[in-house]
C-alpha cells in the first residue's frame, strides 16, 4: 500500500480585493508562514514545494514559478507548477499529497494563490479582445439549464447566497462580508448574467492557501492533530463535445465516484460530515450535490431549500463562505481542501461543525472540464 | 480603468500603476481552420463528420474528440446557417481595456441544422430579449465579405456572422434541443 499521508500544517491570508501590502512573493510567504508555524517547522525542513495558480494572462506575468522559488525556500530544492485553470488548487494539492504517498518525498509543502488586482481576468479570459464575456457569461446558460431541468424555484440560488455570506462572518479570512444580507437583499441586487445576480457571484480576491504534507511517521510526530488523506481523485473532460452535459458532467461524477471508492464512502449524504464545494455562483451548490452524488438528479435543491447545507444542518457545504465570499482563483480549490481538513481537525473556530470527522474538498475549473476532490478524516486510512 | 478605481490610489505603502503594454504577435493558423475560415468568408459553414460514429463537428476540430480518430477535408460537409437556440445569456458586459459592448446583449448556443454540437456564444439580434426561448428557430445575418475574418484560434464562426434573426418558423420540439445545453 502507498505510504500514509497526513496533513500537518494548514495557513491562509486575509483574502481581499487589492492586497497593497504584499507583493505576490509576498503574498505566498504569508500563507506558507502560517502553514510552517501550524506545524512547528521552518522553510527549512520542506524537501520540495508544489504550487498552483490560474492562467498567467489573469496576472499578466509569466511563469511566476520561476522567480518566486528563491522566496519560498526553494534554492536548490524541487518546485514543480500545477496548470488546471479554477481547479488548479484541487490539483496542486493532490500532486503534493501524491509526492508523499509515493514515497519520494516526506515534508512538502503546497501553496496556491492569485493576486487578482495585478491584472484583469476578463481581459485575460478575453483574450485582450472586445466581447469577453467573463466566467459567469459563460456559465449562465449552465445554471438556466439547470433550473428548467429541475424546476428549482428561484430563490434557491438567493438561498445558497445567503448562506454562505452568512456563514463568511464567522470567517476571520474571508473577502465579501455583507452583514445585513437577507433573500430580498439578493434578490434587489443587479442582474449580470442571467440568471445570476451580482450578490449570487463570488468577488475578485487576492489570496493565498498553503499546506504542509508529511508521511505517516511525521504525521505521527505532529504538534496539532493531523488531517488523513483518505483519497484523491482527478477528472477532465474536453471543453465541447456533442453528448457533454455541462449541468451535469460525465467528468464530475466520476472524480466522485473514484474518490468515494477509495474512502470506502458508499453513501456519500450519509458517510461525509461536511463538504467544501467549489461555487462560485450560487446555483452550483444544488447543481454539483447532485453531480457528487450527494442528492439524486434534480433533486439537489431541496437540500439547499431546506437547510440540510447549513452549517446546523445534516450536511454541511462551504462553512468557510466559500467561493462566494472569497475568490483568489488559483487559491479557491485548495482552500476547499484545506478547509475540509481544518474542520475534520476540529480547528475551523467559528465555523466548526461539531464532531467533522469525514470531510470533502471539491474544485472544477476550465469550462466545468477539471475536476479534483479529495477526502480527508480525522483518523488514518 | 479610471481615477476613480481603487488600484490607481495613492494613499497606500504600495502604489499601483495601470502599465498598458503593447505587444504584436501572430497565430499560426492550423490547416483545419483555415480551410474552414476560407469557408466561412465564402459564405459557407462547413464541418467534419466523423467517418467512425458520424457525428458532425462545428467549427471542425480536425479529430473527433469521442472516437479520438483523425478527420481531414474528406470529411468535410456544408452546415446550413440555421439552426435553433438551446441555451442563452443575456448578460450586462464586464469593462475592460479594449472591451467596446456597453449594453447588455445576448448570446446563445445554436444547434444548426446539420451539426451534431452547437455553436456557442452567438449573438441574437433584432430579437426582444424577453422573447428568446429554447428551440428558437434562427437564421445567419452574414457580415459583409469584405468583414468576414475566422476567429485564428478555431473557435467559433469569428466576424463572419454579425448575429442571428429568428426565421418565423414554428418552434423546435424540446426533443430537439435537450441535451444540448451546450
Ligand atoms: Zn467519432
Amino acid at each position: 500500500m502507498a505510504e500514509r499521508c497526513a496533513i500537518v500544517g494548514i495557513g491562509q491570508t486575509h483574502h481581499r480585493k487589492v492586497r497593497e501590502d504584499v507583493s505576490f512573493a509576498g503574498l505566498l510567504r504569508e500563507a506558507g508562514q502560517r502553514a510552517l508555524d501550524d506545524a512547528e517547522m521552518t522553510w527549512r525542513d520542506i524537501d520540495a514545494v508544489v504550487i498552483g495558480t490560474a492562467p498567467d494572462s489573469f496576472e499578466g506575468v509569466m511563469m511566476p514559478e520561476l522567480y518566486l522559488a528563491d522566496a519560498l525556500g526553494c534554492a536548490g530544492k524541487p518546485i514543480m507548477r500545477v496548470h488546471t485553470a479554477g481547479s488548479v488548487g484541487g490539483s496542486t494539492a493532490i500532486v503534493a499529497s501524491h509526492l508523499i504517498q509515493s514515497g519520494i518525498r516526506k515534508r512538502v509543502l503546497t501553496i496556491a494563490f492569485e493576486k487578482q488586482s495585478e491584472g484583469d481576468t476578463t481581459w485575460g479570459l478575453s483574450g485582450g479582445r472586445s466581447g469577453g464575456v467573463g466566467a459567469g457569461g459563460y456559465f449562465a446558460p449552465h445554471l438556466r439549464a439547470y433550473i428548467a431541468r429541475s424546476k428549482a424555484p428561484e430563490y434557491v440560488g438567493w438561498m445558497v447566497a445567503v448562506k454562505d455570506r452568512l456563514n463568511a462572518l464567522k470567517n476571520p479570512y474571508a473577502h465579501l462580508k455583507v452583514p445585513d444580507i437577507t433573500l430580498e437583499k439578493v434578490r434587489d441586487s443587479p442582474m449580470v448574467w442571467e440568471p445570476v445576480r451580482r450578490l449570487e457571484s463570488c468577488p475578485a480576491s487576492d489570496g493565498a492557501c498553503a499546506m504542509v504534507l508529511t508521511d505517516e511517521a511525521g504525521g505521527d510526530r505532529a504538534p496539532h492533530k493531523p488531517a488523513w488523506v483518505h483519497g484523491t481523485a482527478i477528472r477532465s473532460e474536453l471543453g465541447q463535445f456533442p453528448g457533454r452535459d455541462p449541468v451535469n458532467p460525465k467528468g464530475g461524477q466520476d472524480c466522485a465516484a473514484d474518490v468515494f471508492a477509495q474512502a470506502g464512502i458508499t453513501n456519500p449524504r450519509k458517510d461525509v460530515d461536511v463538504v467544501e464545494m467549489y461555487v462560485p455562483f450560487s446555483w452550483y451548490e444544488p447543481m454539483w450535490l447532485e453531480n457528487l452524488g450527494f442528492a439524486e438528479e434534480g433533486g439537489g435543491w431541496k437540500l439547499t431549500e431546506d437547510g440540510v447545507t447549513e452549517i446546523g444542518g445534516d450536511l454541511p457545504v462551504n462553512c468557510s463562505g466559500g467561493v462566494l465570499s472569497s475568490n483568489p482563483i488559483g487559491a479557491s480549490g485548495m482552500l476547499r481542501f484545506a478547509e475540509a481538513a481544518l474542520q475534520v481537525r476540529g480547528q475551523a473556530g467559528e465555523h466548526q461543525v461539531d464532531g467533522a470527522r469525514t470531510g470533502v474538498g471539491h474544485a472544477y475549473g476550465g469550462a466545468s472540464q477539471f475536476f479534483a476532490m479529495w477526502v480527508v478524516r480525522d483518523t488514518k486510512p | 480603468m479610471t481615477d476613480t478605481d481603487p488600484q490607481v490610489a495613492d494613499d497606500g505603502p504600495v502604489r499601483f500603476m495601470p502599465q498598458l503594454i503593447s505587444l504584436d504577435y501572430t497565430v499560426r493558423t492550423n490547416p483545419v481552420a483555415a480551410a474552414f475560415g476560407e469557408a466561412l468568408a465564402d459564405g459557407r459553414i462547413t464541418g467534419h463528420r466523423c467517418p467512425s460514429c458520424s457525428l458532425v463537428f462545428v467549427p471542425p476540430k480536425g479529430f473527433c474528440p469521442i472516437c479520438t480518430i483523425e478527420t481531414t477535408s474528406a470529411d468535410e460537409v456544408v452546415i446550413e446557417d440555421r439552426g435553433m437556440v438551446t441555451a442563452w445569456t443575456v448578460l450586462t458586459p464586464i469593462q475592460y481595456h479594449g472591451q467596446q459592448e456597453r449594453k447588455d446583449y445576448a448570446l446563445a448556443s445554436i444547434l444548426l441544422v446539420g451539426a451534431d454540437g452547437t455553436v456557442g456564444q452567438q449573438r441574437l439580434i433584432d430579437i426582444p430579449l424577453d422573447e428568446i426561448r429554447p428551440g428558437l428557430m434562427v437564421e445567419a445575418v452574414w457580415a459583409a465579405p469584405e468583414d468576414r475574418v475566422a476567429d485564428d484560434r478555431g473557435y467559433g464562426l469569428g466576424t463572419a456572422i454579425d448575429g442571428w434573426k429568428a426565421t418565423g418558423e414554428p418552434d423546435a420540439p424540446a426533443s430537439e434541443y435537450e441535451g444540448h445545453t451546450l
